[in-house]
């Protein structure tokens, strides 16, 4: 019986040992806690920063442009001279414009010298007037003697009968022969005259009418001369204008971005000369996908951060989200429709000038002090998502609910309390109930 | 005279036919084992040589960056080369419906008619193009097959940003890629997912922009040349088109591979046939020995009857000789039979045209050579002995053993507490110590082997298991077409499921530590990267220096570097910087010989600001589909990998290429234990015949004789499985270190569990010889022999 028992006892501890052994072996893994703290729902893309106000200097006039004695990065004041345009040209102009001006005015004078003067206009009139007055009146005289006439005539008409009765002497006829003829002469002599007296008329008209379009051409002439110097005065108000601009002024105070035109050179109106800015009033422009920029708005905070400002990270804002988006084709080779977004930080002391790459990230949402969890020991099974917990040693299954997340850590709305350990990267290897071996820690960051 | 002896050496033969069959089959492992590695060994070295000879594979490539053609004529006249041909090489993304992710394939340009040409193809289905080539494609067989594809098919290609579909004219495989991987940090192909193909010349100069241009040169160079000296002429003239470095066929991903293999089976050929063939002759020697002793009145009959010694010895030469030329036979059939079906598997793995399957007579020789030599070697020991004896001696009984006290009497408190029948054992294990060492070294072996065995498919889970769980804690790789700024990093985070990105740059550099050079990539990470966890000897993670490098335990020994020694780095693009570097860690990495160092360094290094060659992702399992569809459509990615697959076809080739060995490893070893301990048992038991049948006459039982027999088996299984787990564990130790390629390390692990495994294995084998052994016993009228007068 002893005997049994002793081998029931040895093959218990044999197959006890095999099971030992035999059994899993932990599975080596990185545990990580859960921890309390800041989670954001960031959205990161490059940006440049840009000037908020950019002053394109160009020259006010055109003309031979002195040498620009300003270098990129040279800081100015308002006010301050910039460059100079060179005024000589301009000055000659001045002169020359003024002396023509005189020129015409003296010729203003003689015009008025040759001009009709007004009495004679008035003769001329009354001469005319004159001319109709003897006109009505020998009209007037003419009516008298066609009445006298026609008496004549009726004189005449009444004694030929009467004269073939002989009732009337010859001499009588005669006589009133005699006067109708008479009578008739002078009707005709007042026509004759009547004519005179028009053509008077006509000559008095042509006259005045002369005398009148000479004093118009005049006048006109002197008109032609007034306006010259009219033009005259007009450009030389410009020129002198423009002489008081060829000493250009910086606008504003800030930093030279860009000489265009250093050298000595003759430059058209218009043309840029130098950029001014304010390098401390800077704003960033970056390139969202619209899918992006449909969930930010302005007063978002923003992070700039990036190789040009080292391990600094500055706090910005989001200013402005533009309301139209436009198409490009992404690194990656893909259309995409992106919208610019502004953001607003303070530029003082960050070394960054315009046109700089930097990075941005627009914060969505951001949560402070909430359960933690690295999102690399979170996985999703079917359903839902889960993550291991290391209890004893053995992994744990756990389901749980997740927030917001921002790429390496997510937030745990429930299934897990803090300085809980997790399992991170489990891959297939670990199960549920799987034995585990912590890997040493992470060497301490130099 | 002479038939006398041949028929009593039939009828040995005839009685002791189960220990006869068990040497055989140990003989036959040995002799298998050898064949199988010679044959394979040879025709996977013909295959290749056959291979490259007849379809003309280079011994120079040198990729440029873009090329004139008119520098093929410069390269011609270098001193040393033989033959140039140039062609355009572009990784594009292959769209096939019915998988949710881009394939990757690389396009190679050859003549649009066909003629002679460097690393030819070999047509399995259609035909060269027609015409100038247009949306024409030369499929790779390996590819076609997977998916299906014939002659005729539409392929949708996403080339140079167009995705458009090119009609499959011909489908080949090239001796360029026998194993057919993406790049260096590719271990194991993924014929699914990646594939090469060839488009005309004038086809891919126009696809690509290429007119008259090219961005790979391949060279045969002359038998006398020194093909160093080439590389570097080579080098120096294309330095200009952006060459990162010629390379010779010995360092071609695809060539490298094959040889490994041959390589690898060329060293093993040479020690585990030697293993079994000896543990064979072991055996021999004792039952040759145990045999003669027994007829020592039949030899002293045979000297007496006038037989010369010559003849008695040659007679008992002859039963070595006969089971040595059997186990040669059997083990050379079965050598052909594995290593005709290795051969199939060959052909597969690489992807051979032709596998060149040649009896290979010489291993065949050598295997006979080998076991009728052990065989005789054991006998001749024994025979020796016996032949010098007198007749009249020899006539007499051998004089009893003297039993004196044996070392485990001498421990008097064990021995008192001890029956009589553990006595026994004990007695006799301790009075032939020389069989009882033979024994249990066979079993040792056995043990070893065993161990050994599983160690192989462990330390493979662990090499996997660290690889990509710890070390690659990615998702999915991206990897683009040409190097990409931030702003690829961002919009990959768009994409559907992406849950994380890092980006990733890999920088072609030549790292130098005196005379020793090396031409390798260096992987830039982010210096809080998560999805890369950089680990050095104890599993501790560290951190990516702001200013030096870290090296992979591999890339470590080839250069000759520890921690803390200074590397020369000379950059092999952009300007060419050259720089020096502290070496700030080494990683004890299993897969490939890496640098690392900080992408914003590296691009740095570059001229830029931040670069990235490719991405990792975590991904959202649930978008897994939707992300590699996205994947399609974008024309600057070259490849994506998602983990699950590499992983998958790592276990999936750790199982195909182990299964059959391990299993015929196994089989050897149960040979080997089965053989050693059922030959050990019947020996003793023709032996101890009479004082086994004593045991009966005063009283034990029949069960308690077996336990005498058995307990004899037990102490010697117990006293080989010391030895052996240890040997085990040593032979694993040697493994680890001499199979560290380049390529790729196996982790030393031994656990416990392992250990107990290959006990318990031996165990069993053990169990079946004594049950073999106490059947017999029980047939056997042991009491009979008791009758015989001696």
């Amino acid at each position: 019986m002893r005997r049994w028992l002793m081998w029931i006892l040895i093959a218990l501890v044999v197959a006890a040992g095999i099971w030992w052994f035999q059994r899993p072996r932990p599975v080596p893994i990185d545990a990580v806690h859960v921890t309390r703290g800041g989670v954001r729902h960031t959205l990161e893309e490059q940006g440049k920063t840009r000037v908020i106000e950019r002053f394109v200097v160009s020259a006010p006039v055109a003309g031979r442009l002195l040498r620009v004695g300003l270098e990129e990065g040279d800081t100015v004041t308002e006010k301050q001279t910039i460059a100079v345009i060179d005024p000589l040209p301009l000055e000659s102009r001045v002169q020359e414009i003024e002396s023509q001006i005189r020129a015409i005015e003296r010729r203003i004078d003689g015009v008025g010298t040759k001009k009709p003067k007004a009495q004679e206009i008035e003769r001329a009139r009354v001469l005319e007037q004159t001319a109709s007055e003897a006109l009505r009146v020998a009209e007037g005289e003419r009516k008298e003697l066609v009445a006298l006439q026609k008496q004549a005539d009726r004189e005449l008409e009444r004694l030929i009968p009467l004269a073939r009765e002989k009732r009337v002497s010859p001499s009588e006829l005669d006589d009133a022969r005699t006067a109708a003829t008479q009578a008739k002469q002078r009707v005709d002599a007042q026509d004759n005259r009547i004519r005179i007296r028009r053509l008077a008329i006509s000559v008095a008209r042509l006259e005045r009418a002369v005398l009148e379009a000479r004093l118009s051409d005049y006048d006109w002439e002197e008109k032609v001369y007034r306006e010259q110097v009219g033009g005259l005065r007009a450009s030389l108000r410009s020129i002198t204008a423009d002489l008081a601009r060829t000493t250009i002024v910086a606008p504003a105070a800030g930093t030279v971005l860009a000489v265009h035109k250093e050298s000595e050179q003759f430059v058209a109106a218009g043309t840029p000369i130098v950029d001014i800015a304010d390098l401390e009033r800077l704003e960033i422009e970056a390139e969202y996908l619209s899918e992006d920029a449909a969930h930010m708005r302005p007063g978002m905070k923003v992070e700039i951060f990036g190789r040009a400002l080292g391990e600094r990270v500055l706090e910005g804002e989001l200013l402005r989200v533009e309301p139209s988006a436009f198409e490009k084709v992404s690194s990656l080779g893909v259309e995409q429709q992106r919208v610019r977004v502004i953001v607003k930080f303070d530029a003082k002391g960050t070394g960054l000038g315009d046109g700089f790459r930097v990075e941005v990230r627009v914060i969505l949402d951001a949560k402070e002090s909430v359960l933690r969890a690295p999102e690399g020991a979170l996985f999703r099974q079917r359903d839902g998502w889960y993550a291991y917990k290391i209890v004893d040693d053995k992994a744990r299954r756990v389901r749980v609910e997740t927030g917001i997340r921002d790429g390496r850590s997510r937030e745990i709305l429930s299934g897990l309390d803090e300085n809980d350990e997790l399992v991170l990267y489990p891959a297939d290897a670990v199960g549920n109930g799987t034995r585990i071996e912590r890997l040493p820690p992470a060497e301490a960051q130099k | 005279m002479r038939r006398t002896l041949d028929k009593k050496l039939l009828r040995n033969l005839l009685t002791m036919r189960a220990q006869i069959i068990a040497i055989v089959l140990i003989i036959a492992c040995g002799v298998a084992s050898l064949v199988t590695m010679l044959t394979s060994y040879s025709g996977l070295t013909t295959s290749r040589d056959a291979y490259y000879a007849r379809y003309r594979m280079a011994d120079v490539f040198a990729p440029v960056k873009r090329a004139p053609r008119s520098v093929l004529y410069d390269v011609e006249r270098i001193p040393g080369i033989r033959e140039v041909q140039g062609r355009i090489v572009f990784d594009v993304t292959i769209d096939i419906p019915w998988i949710a992710q881009p394939c990757s394939g690389r396009t190679s340009s050859v003549p649009d008619r066909p003629g002679r040409i460097l690393c030819g193809l070999h047509m399995t289905a259609g035909s060269w193009f027609e015409g100038d080539g247009t949306r024409q494609v030369i499929l790779a067989d390996r590819f076609a097959r997977e998916h299906r594809l014939k002659v005729g098919d539409d392929l949708l290609v996403l080339m140079n940003n167009k995705k458009q579909p090119l009609r499959i004219v011909g489908i080949a495989q090239s001796p360029e890629h026998v194993y057919l991987i993406r790049g260096a940090g590719d271990i194991i192909p993924d014929h699914e997912r990646f594939t090469v193909m060839w488009l005309s010349e004038s086809f891919s100069e126009s696809v690509f922009g290429y007119e008259e241009a090219i961005n790979d040169i391949l060279a045969t160079v002359e038998r006398s040349a020194n093909v160093q000296e080439v590389i570097a002429s080579i080098d120096q003239r294309l330095e200009e088109y952006g060459a990162i470095g010629a390379y010779a066929l010995k360092d071609q991903a695809s060539n490298r591979y094959l040889n490994d293999e041959i390589e690898g089976m060329e060293a093993s050929a040479g020690v585990v046939p030697i293993v079994f063939l000896g543990i064979a002759a072991f055996v021999l020697n004792v039952l040759m020995g145990r045999l003669v002793r027994s007829q020592r009145g039949q030899v002293a009959i045979f000297r007496a009857f006038g037989y010369s010694n010559a003849q008695v010895v040659a007679h008992y030469l002859k039963l070595a000789l006969l089971v040595g030329l059997l186990g040669a036979i059997v083990g050379s059939a079965l050598g052909l039979w594995f290593a005709s079906a290795i051969g199939a598997l060959y052909k597969e793995f690489f992807d051979l045209p032709f596998y060149v399957f040649q009896i290979d007579t010489n291993a065949i020789a050598g295997g006979l050579f080998v076991s009728v030599g052990f065989a005789t070697l054991g006998a001749l020991q024994a025979v020796r002995a016996v032949a010098r004896l007198d007749p009249a001696e020899g006539l007499r009984p051998a004089a009893p053993s003297t039993y004196g006290r044996t070392l485990f009497e001498r421990v008097r408190p064990l021995w008192r507490r001890m029956g009589f029948a553990s006595r026994m054992v004990l007695r006799h294990v301790a009075r032939t110590p020389a069989r009882a060492a033979m024994a249990a070294v066979g079993i040792a072996f056995a043990t070893a082997i065993v161990l050994f065995t599983s160690y192989i498919y462990d330390a493979w889970d662990a090499m996997v298991d660290t690889q990509f769980r710890l070390i690659e804690r990615q998702d999915a790789r991206v990897v683009f077409h040409e190097k990409r700024g931030r702003e690829a990093l961002y919009e990959v985070r768009h994409e559907p499921g992406v849950l994380a990105a890092e980006p990733e740059l890999v920088v072609a550099v030549e790292l130098a530590n005196g005379p020793r050079t090396r031409r390798t990539g260096i992987l830039g990470l982010p210096r809080d990267t998560e999805l890369h966890g950089l680990l050095d000897r104890s599993m501790r993670r560290v951190a990516l220096p702001e200013d030096g490098l870290m090296l992979s335990q591999a890339l470590a020994d080839v250069l000759g570097v520890v921690r803390g020694d200074t590397l020369e780095v000379r950059v092999l693009e952009g300007e060419r910087p050259v720089l020096s570097l502290p070496v700030t860690a080494v990683l004890d990495e299993y897969l490939g010989a890496f640098a690392y160092a900080d992408i914003e360094l590296l691009s740095r290094w570059l001229d830029e600001s931040y670069v990235m060659s490719s991405v990792r992702l975590r991904v959202d399992p649930h978008y897994e589909d939707e992300l590699g569809t996205a994947l399609k459509d974008l024309p600057a990615v070259a490849a994506v990998t998602f983990k699950d697959r590499t992983v998958k076809a790592f276990r999936d080739t750790a199982e195909e290429s182990q299964q059959l060995s391990n299993a015929v490893l196994l089989f050897f070893a149960g040979v080997i234990a089965f053989g050693v301990l059922y030959n050990t048992a019947r020996i003793s038991l023709a032996e101890r015949a009479r004082e086994l049948g004593t045991m009966r006459v005063i009283g034990c039982t029949q069960r308690e004789v077996g336990l005498v027999l058995a307990g004899e088996s037990a102490v010697l299984t117990v006293l080989g499985l010391i030895p052996g787990i240890a040997f085990g564990i040593w032979l694993s130790w040697v493994l680890s270190k001499a199979y560290a390629t380049e390529l790729y390390r196996f982790p030393f692990v031994m656990h416990p569990s392992n250990v107990v495994t290959s006990v318990c294995a031996i165990v069993v084998f053990a169990v079946i010889a004594n049950a073999l052994v106490l059947r017999r016993l029980r047939k056997s009228n042991v009491i009979e022999v008791l009758k015989t007068r001696e």
